[in-house]
């Protein structure tokens, strides 16, 4: 597994509270009930503290994919 | 090569799998960045560490094994995250028991929670407790607490936690506050309390508190945080009358704080308002007599009078809490409007710290001993080799830092803080700046307990905890020698440690962010504290010379006096139902409402007040008995530890004894439920002449038939207040 997705990972399994996650690029409120207002504010945070970097609104309200998330912070220069 | 950081190596380095020469430069990398001072580098080891298991299991093992012999403390972190990854808990644990010592503030807090985690993995509950609770209390970082709260409530399905208190605590808010929960719930579990946490729906306060069928009320609180936020108030930038705004928004929490405190019998935790970093008005905000700036000052001022007059009231004052944050960090404008979050994530550790602090003042868990070593603690330099002229104490600006931090200590007293001296010292050493420099605030009868000699620190703070008559949970220890500290820490685990910075100019910063000494009022007892400590230790004196106790008890000439609670003593009452531990034989806690309750319910009450030729204790003991059919039940019986050991147990169940006669009672029914610290009273009644009456679960009863007269001892002079509002039957 590439480093940005164990990091990815384990913000996801911190989270949803759930260390047996699996991370995948389908994953969206669509396919995990779980993925719910507050859960999507614990997302962005774990983020935002992990790969040090402050998303706008715009970016909070269009990462709701793993696969969208990947790209709002590649487009941050968040890689790996 | 030479790489400036851990991380930026990290990230050289590349994603695993690694060659041997990767690997290699690894082992290079951790070498050469031994300390653990970095928490983005320890993150991204063990991420590291976690990528290298899944790919190539056996790799990340013989890479385990090759950091063994490697003698660094990233290196050892890096080898138990390996070992974690592999699932070798226990081994993990093991690798990580020396870094806990080394580290201090965050990365400690990291390598606390990583340890009490492989701990609780490896099947070890009964070491989870300790780690766990060091990574609550050292943290400020959202994702540790958060993560600290996950593991307690895994483990706590494992194995009981120590608290020492339990609270039902509800939080209602205008903003979405549920990201407080978890971190709060592992606050308080770093200061010993089982917070039971409710969450109210959003800006639903007012009808939560006033619904007789709220989740609320169904949550049957303790506390109830009110967390209203300046927004919620809807204040215009100008408003036309002024003190009209102020005067309503205030009645209305009033009146709101009156249906929490009488119908739900909770006591009330009211945030203020933080003054908005932003105003359109700029300076003027404050300035105009109708600015909302202003507005909001004058309404936190308004608050803070009204909790004055009404009690189990506090306030928790936001808006300095968000100053001390930064407030530009503590609003997040994007978190505001995707989802009303307020304050922001990374400053809810820094709210839930406060408010902590204030729930173990309302819980009776205030620090009560301030320990000091000496050398580098309250002067620079060493006493027994530089001599009074040589130590760094004012004159300079690392001696002014000294006395700053002297002034402090010296409030701290004044406040009911024990300062103890627990020094290394040849005693005449120790005391000649006390005595002689003139640039000492504090002087020896700001120093409840001396202990200056060359034993164990272990052995002194047990000696200054027996002579104070209080638990080792109730001391903090100040320390600049690491190696001290991490003893104590190791041997009385009990004990808080002061993490002290290198910098004397840091010191109160260290000690006050604590937030250990909050209380929410202070007594007289308290302001006289110091003093009554030391006159006990007179008192001991006496005692070695006596013939006999009868003999000494005489020789102190004893006078107390017993009266009904009333308005003037039931702060002091409520402050010692709270936290007296000793000499106290049902442990029930009670706050002020339950307290007016029991007295409406007609209870008989005793509030003892004691004093002897060498100075008053102050309301020392207190007693409610309920009638209970033809007899009356002892519900509630303490006295402070400073009086005990002077049958003054004796003058007051005799009082109580007559009070039942004459009002026709015919029995006194005495209760003792054990807890494990008031075993010294679990034969008090039997002591006393009662005889056992049974048990029902946990609680013990014991009989006194009224028709017996109790012999009151002679040597004390009492004077009874109690019988005179007795209303004979």
């Amino acid at each position: 597994m590439a480093l940005i997705d164990q990091r990815l990972q384990q913000i996801f399994r911190e989270a949803f509270e759930n260390d047996k996650l699996t991370l995948a690029d389908s994953l969206s409120p669509e396919t995990m009930p779980a993925w719910d207002s507050l859960a999507h504010v614990k997302l962005m945070m774990g983020c935002e503290e992990e790969f040090g970097v402050k998303f706008t609104i715009e970016e909070t309200v269009e990462s709701t994919s793993v696969a969208k998330l990947k790209a709002v912070l590649a487009s941050k220069g968040v890689g790996r | 090569m030479n790489i400036a950081s851990l991380e930026l190596g990290l990230l050289l380095l590349g994603d695993p799998p690694y060659s041997d020469a990767q690997a290699a430069e690894l082992v290079d990398l951790v070498t050469a960045h031994a300390a653990l001072n970095s928490i983005a580098g320890l993150t991204r080891l063990e991420h590291q560490a976690a990528a290298m298991a899944s790919g190539d299991p056996a790799a990340a093992l013989e890479l385990a094994a090759r950091l063994e012999s490697v003698h660094s403390d990233t290196g050892c972190w890096l080898r138990a995250a390996l070992l974690e990854a592999s699932g070798r808990f226990a081994e993990a644990a093991g690798a990580m028991r020396f870094l806990r010592e080394k580290a201090a503030g965050e990365e400690r807090a990291m390598v606390m929670l990583a340890s009490a985690r492989n701990l609780f993995a490896a099947g070890h509950y009964d070491r989870v407790w300790y780690p766990l609770a060091e990574a609550c209390k050292s943290s400020a970082s959202p994702r540790t607490l958060r993560n600290a709260a996950r593991l307690l409530a895994q483990a706590r399905k494992a194995a009981e936690p120590p608290f020492r208190r339990r609270s039902r605590i509800a939080l209602l808010s205008t903003t979405t506050i549920d990201l407080l929960a978890p971190i709060l719930r592992a606050q308080c579990f770093g200061s010993g309390i089982d917070a039971d946490i409710y969450i109210g729906p959003f800006n639903q306060h007012e009808q939560e508190i006033r619904d007789p069928d709220s989740g609320l009320a169904r949550f049957r609180p303790d506390v109830i945080v009110i967390g209203t936020d300046w927004r919620s108030l809807g204040l215009r930038d100008e408003e036309d009358s002024p003190a009209d705004v102020v005067r309503a928004r205030c009645a209305q929490l009033e009146s709101l704080w009156r249906e929490a405190r009488e119908r739900l019998g909770a006591t009330v935790l009211q945030f203020n308002y933080e003054s908005p970093p932003f105003e359109a008005l700029g300076h003027l905000s404050a300035a105009l007599p109708g600015g909302r700036g202003r507005l909001l000052r004058a309404i936190n001022l308004a608050l803070w009078e009204a909790a004055g007059r009404t009690q189990g009231v506090a306030i928790l004052d936001v808006d300095q809490i968000a100053a001390r944050f930064g407030k530009d960090r503590w609003n997040d404008p994007v978190l505001w409007y995707t989802a009303k979050q307020y304050p922001s994530a990374e400053a809810m550790p820094a709210l839930g710290h406060q408010l902590t602090a204030l729930l173990r003042a309302i819980l009776g868990l205030t620090s009560k001993c301030l320990a000091l070593d000496l050398d580098g603690v309250l002067w620079g330099g060493v006493i027994g080799e530089d001599g009074l002229a040589g130590i760094q104490l004012g004159g300079g600006p690392a001696g002014e830092a000294f006395v700053g931090f002297q002034r402090y200590l010296q409030s701290l007293a004044r406040t009911g803080v024990l300062l103890a001296v627990c020094s290394k010292n040849n005693p005449e050493d120790a005391v000649l700046p006390f005595r002689q420099h003139p640039e000492m605030v504090l002087r020896e009868r700001d120093i409840a307990v001396f202990m200056a000699n060359w034993k164990s620190k272990d052995e002194n703070l047990r000696a200054i905890a027996a002579a104070m008559n209080i638990g080792l949970d109730a001391m903090v220890f100040v320390d600049d020698n690491p190696v001290e500290r991490s003893r104590v820490r190791q041997n009385l685990p009990e004990i808080e440690v002061v993490d002290l910075p290198a910098d004397p100019a840091q010191y109160v910063a260290a000690v006050c962010r604590l937030g250990l000494f909050e209380t929410l009022a202070i007594t007289r007892e308290d302001r006289d504290r110091t003093a009554s400590i030391r006159k006990n230790l007179e008192r001991k004196t006496l005692a070695s010379t006596a013939a006999s106790v009868d003999d000494y008890l005489a020789q102190l000439e004893i006078k107390v006096q017993l009266a009904s609670f009333d308005e003037l003593n039931l702060p002091r009452i409520v402050q010692l139902i709270n936290k007296t531990n000793q000499f106290n034989l049902t442990t029930r806690r009670r706050g002020d409402a339950e307290i007016r309750a029991l007295l409406a319910a007609g209870a008989y009450t005793q509030a003892m007040r004691a004093g002897d030729r060498f100075g008053d204790s102050g309301l020392t003991g207190v007693l409610i008995a309920i009638p209970e059919g033809s007899g009356l039940r002892i519900d509630t019986w303490l006295m402070s530890c400073r009086v005990l050991g002077r049958r003054l147990e004796e003058t007051m169940f005799g009082a109580l004894v007559r009070y039942a006669a004459e009002n026709r009672y015919t029995h006194i029914t005495g209760e003792y439920i054990p807890t494990a610290k008031n075993s010294q009273v679990s034969d008090l009644y039997i002591r006393l002449g009662c005889v056992p009456a049974g048990q029902e679960g946990e609680r013990r009863f014991f009989l006194w038939e009224t028709a017996r007269v109790f012999p009151f001892p002679a040597m004390i002079e009492s004077t009874d207040l109690t019988q005179r509002l007795s209303v004979t039957v």
